[in-house]
């Protein structure tokens, strides 16, 4: 039998590691999971519900956190809502890869129902939030509102709703 | 006899794992092609626009490079009428709660927006099954490639101006 050159040992102390590190590197495009595997919010693009409470220059003291606390509890109710909506749009994007456009409406209908049920809980959250505003910030509600669409989706923009509107 | 051979291959299998290694890093980090080490649609630090994100994932050829943009392209001017109707109904939605209308009026924007939603996202769906007909048998097996697709379609259609931007927060 050959004894093991210096070539051999180097290839297996160093570089295999190596290559298993690499092909071991975490895939995490799962759906639902932590991270979705879609492109994410850049660090220095604050959370939509930051932007929201910039948008309706609630203060910061008072209006602020109360308006965090309430997105985070929309949050939580609006969790199992986003999860269905990601499901059923899964649903139609395997539809549209088979090209089985004839089961498309169900889905579709089935869709138009989750998203309601996800604007009701923001319209909620925001008739909430609108009774707390002065009238000065008042004016700045329609702008305010537009950055709260999607705001509770399990989105590719913004990985899990919960971690997303109190802006923690 | 066996004994050359083995001092012969040897240093190729490190060389080739050196391959190996240097090919395999930089994939796993990248983005929809597999996860890791930063976010995917960043590459290098940089943040990639959705037709390089595809390029990239699904390895595109130059002429299908083009042909998908094409499709986006198309596929974002035949979206004017449903993202404008998407935005008017929110916008509706959110005049009814601050004229402080009764319920049942809120209940029907609250419907009317989700319709208009269902309807943008079957549209951007359609779309991802149109673009993924144009690759080839082995790119379309590239299920990473397929599901960061399938993620990167949501409100690709909402910016008015273009459908080729790094993808932000916007959602509907």
């Amino acid at each position: 039998m050959s004894r093991p050159s210096a070539t051999a040992l180097f290839a297996t102390l160093v570089l295999v590691p190596i290559v298993l590190s690499a092909q071991n590197a975490p895939i995490q495009s799962g759906m639902g999971n932590d991270d979705t595997g879609a492109p994410k919010l850049s660090l220095a693009e604050p959370l939509p519900g930051e932007k929201m409470i910039d948008r309706l220059k609630l203060d910061d003291k008072t209006q602020a956190p109360e308006v965090r606390l309430l997105l985070m509890d929309a949050s939580r109710d609006a969790a199992p809502v986003a999860q269905k909506v990601l499901d059923i749009r899964l649903r139609l994007g395997n539809l549209a890869l088979q090209n089985n456009l004839d089961e498309m409406p169900a889905a579709t209908e089935a869709y138009a129902a989750a998203a309601t049920e996800m604007a009701a809980i923001e319209a909620r959250a925001f008739t909430k939030i609108y009774a707390m505003l002065k009238p000065n910030q008042q004016p700045n509600a329609a702008p305010a509102f537009a950055m709260m669409a999607g705001i509770f989706q399990l989105s590719p923009g913004r990985g899990r709703g919960g971690q997303r509107g109190g802006g923690q | 006899m066996k004994r050359v051979v083995m001092r012969v291959s040897l240093p190729l299998l490190a060389g080739t794992m050196i391959v190996i290694a240097m090919a395999a890093t930089p994939r796993a980090q990248r983005g929809g092609g597999g996860g890791g080490g930063m976010p995917p649609g960043q590459f290098g630090g940089f943040q990639l626009n959705r037709l390089e994100i595809l390029t990239a994932d699904f390895q595109l050829t130059k002429d299908q490079k083009k042909a998908v943009k094409a499709l986006l392209d198309d596929a974002h001017k035949g979206a004017a009428a449903t993202r404008d109707a998407l935005i008017s109904s929110h916008a509706a939605l959110g005049a009814a709660i601050a004229a402080n209308k009764g319920q049942a009026e809120i209940d029907a924007a609250v419907k009317q927006y989700g319709q208009k939603a269902a309807e943008m996202a079957t549209l951007e769906m359609k779309t991802l099954g149109q673009l993924v007909q144009q690759l080839d048998v082995p790119q379309r097996g590239n299920q990473a490639a397929v599901r960061s697709a399938f993620l990167l379609m949501r409100g690709i259609f909402l910016d008015a101006k273009k459908w080729d931007s790094v993808p932000d927060s916007r959602s509907y």
